[in-house]
């Protein structure tokens, strides 16, 4: 499931697998069990208050990624590492910035994202956890506080509904919406959105010329 | 029958179907008339039922009447597509004007939009019809008639864009104006709506439309029964005689219930945002605050309600 993220899929795939694997936040019904505030704010809906509004799902996320050990459960699911059980007794090494410096383990791992060390982004304290420029620890699950630290114009216009995309209901006093996380669209090693194929070639050119003004009534 | 007040077209007053066509002769000439109207006389003669031709204006129908209008409707979907549908007539909500915009810098085109657009709103199989039309353009340029919409390689290339041409619903619609019968108009929310039943097939609305938005249904449609999406609206996505002109309407039958266009779901990249233009807290309200947005061939003056933006 990880996986098919990297390639190019389409993306109603992805969002049908991000539900299957029941990965979801549901953004609007966060209640603060943490002391931060719940980081997404969304405008939208006619200035209802966010008690008559219905909520915002945030699917794409992954609550904690793990790396696949070859076998698989009874359901056909790949059995997954947690990160702590090599990283628990192991130093972080703060330097590592590329995959091509990976030897022992991770190898292959693609990395286009700027010149970013890999501890900009995961807690070496911690490699269960995602780490914010702060320091402070957050989980995989709240990635998206950590893109929004450094992208702060997409992150508004994320906010704001204008990147990102959604389904649903535009008017949220009638029915509720779901959102992207932006791992849905952007791998966090490779962000750049990937080239795909274009659908639906068009027909109409060929079967009655190209219907222009010219054309008219000729 | 009294002759029309004006000869010359578009500015027809008053007018019904018949001195329209009289109208349309006087103008072009008989032997222009009958290619302009070929299509047309061939439409009514063969599939045009009595009661069809009776039919008033839809903006003149009492409730009950269009009732029983649509109810035909439905009746025909199963006969000759075998589809049960419901036809509706959705109606604008008060204090909602929409808008749509959309990223050029997002844009990759994919052309999910269109396909969308195509199943949504039951278009002709065979013609691949579709009310969205995707450029690939040059980077640096904005001149629609250069764009090339039958690419057929990876996107998106490195030097090019991409621009999905839809109905503007501009605030000054050429094609509402040229109209002889009044068949198409412009709603409250700022759709642009054509009544199928009215259109008299002369194209002068499509000829008009500097968008090129406006399609023609040279032929039946053909939508095999599985296929056909059962929620209709009567002046949108139900199933098009062969003969009348079609347009977008915003998906006015999912807008109009408070839910997004087909082409925007269908977007993989977040490219396109709609909404309400009156209420300021909406997220096409936040796109034209915040970003430079462009409109197509603005020198017209249509006042497009459509715009595009990029990322700067
Ligand atoms: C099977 C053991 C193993 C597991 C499980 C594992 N790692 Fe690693 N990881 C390593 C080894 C070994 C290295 C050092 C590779 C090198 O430098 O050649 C490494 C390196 C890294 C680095 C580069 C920085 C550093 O400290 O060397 C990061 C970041 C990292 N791992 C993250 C993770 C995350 C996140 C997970 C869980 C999804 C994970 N690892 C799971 C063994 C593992
Ligand atoms: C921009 C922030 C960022 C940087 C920089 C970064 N990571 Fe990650 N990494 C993440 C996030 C977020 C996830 C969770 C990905 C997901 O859920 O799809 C992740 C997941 C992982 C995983 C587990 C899933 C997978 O893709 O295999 C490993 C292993 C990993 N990172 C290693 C590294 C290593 C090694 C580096 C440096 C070469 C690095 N990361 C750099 C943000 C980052
Ligand atoms: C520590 C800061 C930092 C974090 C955290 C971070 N990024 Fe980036 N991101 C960068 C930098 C730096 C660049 C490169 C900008 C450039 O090359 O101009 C970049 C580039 C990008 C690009 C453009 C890539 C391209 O090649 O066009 C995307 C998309 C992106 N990031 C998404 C994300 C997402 C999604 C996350 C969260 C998983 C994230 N970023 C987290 C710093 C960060
Ligand atoms: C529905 C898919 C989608 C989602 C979700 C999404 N993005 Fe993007 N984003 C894109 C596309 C498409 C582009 C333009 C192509 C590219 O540069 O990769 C883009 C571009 C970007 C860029 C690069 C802009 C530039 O000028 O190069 C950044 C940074 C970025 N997104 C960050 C984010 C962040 C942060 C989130 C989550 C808050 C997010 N995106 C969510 C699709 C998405």
């Amino acid at each position: 499931m990880v996986r098919t993220r990297r390639g190019a899929v389409s993306w109603s795939a992805m969002l049908v697998g991000a539900l299957a694997a029941g990965v979801t936040v549901v953004v609007a019904a966060v209640s603060s069990t943490s002391d931060t505030d719940p980081i997404v704010d969304f405008a939208g809906g006619g200035g209802l208050t966010a008690a008559e509004q219905h909520p915002i799902t945030i699917v794409g996320a992954t609550p904690a990624p793990g790396i696949p050990t070859g076998d698989f459960d009874r359901q056909g699911n790949p059995v997954l590492a947690n990160c702590t059980t090599c990283h628990a007794t192991r130093t972080a090494n703060s330097v590592t910035r590329d995959g091509t410096q990976l030897n022992d383990f991770h190898q292959g791992l693609t990395t286009a994202h700027g010149e970013l060390a890999c501890v900009s982004c995961h807690n070496p304290d911690d490699y269960s956890q995602l780490r914010l420029a702060s320091g402070e620890g957050i989980e995989f699950a709240d990635s998206l506080r950590l893109c929004a630290q450094c992208h702060g114009p997409q992150f508004r216009d994320y906010e704001n509904g204008a990147h990102g995309g959604m389904t649903g209901h535009w008017d949220l006093a009638v029915g509720p919406r779901v959102r992207n996380h932006c791992l849905a669209c952007h791998d966090a090693h490779a962000p750049k959105y990937q080239q795909v194929m274009p659908v639906f070639a068009p027909r109409e050119f060929h079967a009655h010329g190209s219907r222009t003004r010219a054309e008219g009534y000729e | 029958m009294s002759a029309p007040k004006k000869m010359s077209l578009p500015v027809l007053g008053e007018v019904d179907r018949r001195t329209a066509f009289k109208a349309a002769g006087a103008t072009l000439g008989a032997a222009a008339f009958a290619k302009a109207m070929a299509p047309v006389v061939e439409w009514a003669s063969h599939e045009t039922s009595a009661s069809e031709f009776l039919q008033k204006h839809f903006k003149e129908l009492r409730p009950d009447e269009l009732a029983t209008v649509m109810s035909r409707l439905e009746d025909e979907a199963r006969d000759e597509y075998g589809a049960d549908v419901t036809i509706a007539d959705y109606r604008p909500q008060k204090g909602v004007k929409f808008g749509y915009a959309l990223n050029l810098s997002i844009c990759i085109g994919c052309r999910k939009c269109a396909e969308a657009c195509h199943k949504e709103n039951n278009h002709d199989r065979v013609s691949g019809n579709s009310y969205i039309r995707v450029l690939e353009m040059d980077k640096g340029s904005l001149d629609l008639e250069s764009g090339n919409a039958a690419y057929d390689h990876p996107v998106p290339q490195p030097d090019k864009f991409y621009m999905p041409v839809q109905c503007q619903q501009c605030e000054r619609p050429p094609c509402v104006n040229v109209c002889p019968v009044e068949a198409t108009w412009k709603e409250d929310d700022g759709v642009v709506v054509v009544d199928y039943n009215w259109c008299i097939g002369c194209r002068y609305c499509e000829a008009a439309c500097p968008y090129h938005a406006r399609r023609f249904n040279w032929t039946k449609p053909e939508v095999p029964a599985q296929e056909v999406n059962p929620n209709q609206g009567y002046l949108s996505n139900r199933i098009r005689p062969q003969g009348v002109v079609e347009k977008c309407t915003y998906c006015l039958h999912r807008t109009r219930t408070g839910r997004l266009p087909a082409c925007l779901e269908a977007c993989p990249t977040g490219a396109r945002v709609f909404g309400n233009l009156l209420d300021p807290n909406s997220e096409i309200s936040y796109v034209l605050r915040t970003k430079r947005v462009y409109v197509l061939k603005e020198e017209l003056g249509t006042r497009p309600q459509f715009f595009y933006f990029f990322d700067t």
